[in-house]
């Protein structure tokens, strides 16, 4: 045929032929119009809108589908009428960022090499009084961080960086501003929004704006509901023996998983949508253990799968969501994420659990820059404090190590204190704790006279190491290629190879702010460095730190 | 059974001219899923000579390689189908350059193939979601024709202030 030829000359000639410039800049509104209809959220058209003037002028900007009125009648334990007060209703966005470039040219001390790491961030928009004022909220809880750390940049360009917006989560709190233990769904339909909730294994539902609550009672899940999200528009709720429904926004239930009593182990069942299909994740908590079904539609019934593939499962409080391995630097995929005491990590591939701390390529998925190794002011001087994944950490002079729950001040005691190894017989000792590669070392700075009759003083360092089997600090002799850099307001640690010199060493101020570096035990050489506390402000990964010191 | 394909009375063949001279034969049922030609078929009847002046040879045969495809997997639309032309559509865009892109989506508007609009309008949000706007400029080469204090306007609506 003749096309079959005319094909097969345009397809030699595809790469090479050219139709000229395409001036995309004057494309045709109605064309433009379309494309920004595909962009679904307010980064990406806010973005689109920023181009050039002629696509600025294409579209309006980015319009909130859906106001959310910021109260939705009581719903909680029985109390006087007076006492029931409307509860708060609260949207937070989970947001991945990929870092700028390393040739940015905003960050003089930016290294050429910085792996591209993606993080992870979770924002709740204040609605009042500034409109563009953000909450940074936990990723995996409900809870909002606060008080920030000071590192923490007191505003991002987010124009600096690839935004993606990962998924909503809604919460809802009492008056008096304590979390509800509900799962929150909202259906963002315009002509008719409603939230959906898992409250006390009952699923209840509400048309915003102007309606109560409804219990949405089919006789057979009644009390075992566990969770709720929003499936192909649709609520999609789940009870205990994996019976799955979907519910419209004319409260017509469709059951689309029967229940099996292969799913009646579990503790607990989150549904999470993961490459736009259902999965749904059953959490041992006592053993612990998970395991991933996914939905086979013609069935009607769950399937149990081995593995994610490149997708890693977050399990939060509030909302689940997956991510592609690929987008957070050297994270392997097939596993799942959630919050414990602390955050876990649990590998699909072998069973295997650790804390997200303990692996830095994991710990950094949550880690906006230099966040979290900032210590916290205004509290006891014998303490160190340290702000983990989510969790305070305090160290006290007997090496008696705690860590906090900043919401629920929880206390769980990860190292008991060791006087014979701790408080050796030193005028004035001072502990700081430090994460090293996702371990959490103690360094233990002695100050003594070096000889009676001089008033110079040495300084001394011990270096411990969490041991979290025995609950005890274990005294370590090196630290290999890692450099501590201790400092009077934040202490963190770097890998030597970042800046091509040499590891196993300790760099820290004296009281008169000169900027020592030692080795092992012993004083090598001192440098002034009069920029630390600029320093702290970046993350170890975007800068060469080691190249900027010396 | 194959009733539906071997009942087509329109076998007929179309002759397409580009605006370069390049003709292309193409059978009538291929030809129309382009809403443009399927217009002139049915207001001119036998008209078997169509002349394209605004679209080049080029994308014209692209424009109806797809709309061949397309023709060819309607006449049994089972699911497997749907899967082949997924996967076809995902190829037939996957390694555009964004100015074979931008002629191919301007000549499938000019013709009114509305599937094939989607399709390309798809991969140019894909190519903008998620990234910078320097970015984005990169990718079409666009110029910033802001004006510096407009820039700096844009900046400050899209910051971060926490609390």
């Amino acid at each position: 045929m003749t096309l079959e030829i005319h094909l097969r000359i345009f397809l030699t000639k595809r790469t090479t032929h050219s139709g000229g410039r395409a001036p995309w800049s004057d494309l045709p509104n109605e064309l433009l119009e379309v494309i920004a209809c595909r962009l679904h959220n307010k980064t990406d058209v806010t973005r689109f809108r920023s181009v050039c003037e002629s696509w600025r002028s294409s579209i309006l900007p980015f319009q909130e589908t859906l106001i959310l009125p910021q109260q939705v009648p009581y719903l909680g334990p029985a109390c006087p009428p007076e006492l029931e007060r409307p509860l708060l209703l609260a949207e937070s966005t989970v947001y991945r960022l990929s870092p700028p470039p390393a040739d940015d040219g905003g960050c003089p001390m930016a290294s050429s090499g910085s792996t591209s790491w993606g993080w992870l961030i979770k924002l709740n928009q204040s609605p009042q009084p500034q409109p563009g004022r953000f909450h940074v909220m936990n990723p995996l809880c409900r809870h909002q961080f606060q008080p920030l750390p000071n590192s923490f940049p007191k505003v991002i360009d987010s124009l600096q960086f690839r935004v993606f917006e990962m998924a909503k989560s809604y919460t809802l709190q009492f008056s008096n501003l304590t979390y509800c233990n509900y799962k929150v769904a909202l259906s963002p339909s315009p002509d008719c929004p409603s939230l959906m909730i898992v409250a006390s294994g009952v699923l209840w539902h509400i048309k915003l704006g102007h309606g109560r609550w409804t219990a949405i009672d089919d006789m057979v899940s009644q009390l075992s509901y566990e969770d709720v999200i929003i499936y192909q528009g649709k609520f999609c709720a789940v009870d205990e023996l994996g019976r799955t429904m979907l519910v419209d926004s004319s409260m017509h239930i469709m059951e689309i998983a029967s229940p099996s009593p292969i799913m009646a182990g579990g503790d607990k069942k989150n549904l999470v949508v993961s490459n736009g299909e259902l999965l749904l994740v059953d959490a041992y908590f006592k053993v612990p253990y998970f395991r991933v079904f996914k939905l086979n539609v013609d069935q009607r019934r769950w399937v149990e799968i081995r593995s994610l593939d490149d997708q890693i499962l977050l399990l939060g409080h509030d909302c689940s969501l997956s991510v592609s391995a690929r987008d957070f630097g050297g994270c392997k995929g097939n596993c799942i994420i959630y919050a414990d005491s602390s955050y876990r990590v649990f590998d699909l591939d072998d069973g295997s659990f650790f804390p997200v701390h303990r692996r830095p390529e994991y710990a950094r998925i949550f880690h906006p820059p230099s966040t979290w190794s900032r210590s916290s002011p205004g509290l006891p001087a014998n303490m160190a404090v340290f702000c983990t994944v989510g969790k305070f950490c305090a160290v006290d002079e007997l090496g008696r190590t705690a860590l906090l729950d900043s919401s629920s001040l929880h206390v769980t005691e990860i190292a008991l204190s060791n006087p014979e190894e701790m408080a050796r017989c030193h005028s004035n000792r001072k502990k700081k704790l430090i994460e090293s590669n996702g371990e959490l070392p103690l360094v233990d700075t002695y100050l003594f006279r070096e000889s009676p009759n001089s008033s110079a003083r040495g300084q001394k360092f011990g270096v411990f190491k969490l041991n979290v089997e025995q609950n005890r600090w274990f005294e370590i002799r090196s630290l290999d290629d890692q450099i501590l850099f201790l400092g009077h307001d934040c202490s963190f640690a770097d890998s030597a190879r970042h800046g091509g010199c040499k590891g196993n060493c300790i760099l820290f101020t004296d009281s008169s702010a000169v900027f020592w570096c030692s080795t092992w035990m012993t004083v090598a050489f001192r440098q002034l460095i009069k920029t630390l506390n600029t320093l702290v402000y970046f993350t170890h990964h975007q800068l060469g730190l080691g190249q900027a010191l010396l | 059974m194959s009733s539906s394909s071997t009942t087509t009375t329109t076998t007929r063949l179309l002759m397409l001219k580009a605006s370069d001279g390049v003709t292309f034969e193409v059978e009538e049922a291929v030809a129309t899923k382009l809403g443009a030609i399927n217009n002139m078929v049915e207001e001119e009847g036998s008209e078997d000579l169509i002349c394209l002046p605004n679209v080049n040879g080029k994308f014209l045969g692209m424009v109806l390689e797809w709309c061949k495809k397309h023709a060819n997997n309607n006449t049994n639309s089972d699911k497997g189908n749907d899967e082949v032309n997924k996967w076809w559509d995902k190829e037939f865009v996957m390694d555009l350059d964004q100015n074979t892109l931008y002629h191919l989506l301007m000549a499938a508007d000019y013709l009114s193939g509305t599937e094939l609009v989607d399709l390309l309008t798809e991969k140019v949000a894909s190519m903008i979601r998620g990234k910078k706007v320097e970015e984005i400029r990169e990718t079409f080469k666009i110029k910033s024709d802001f004006l510096p204090g407009q820039e700096e306007e844009i900046r400050k609506k899209n910051s971060w202030a926490f609390e």
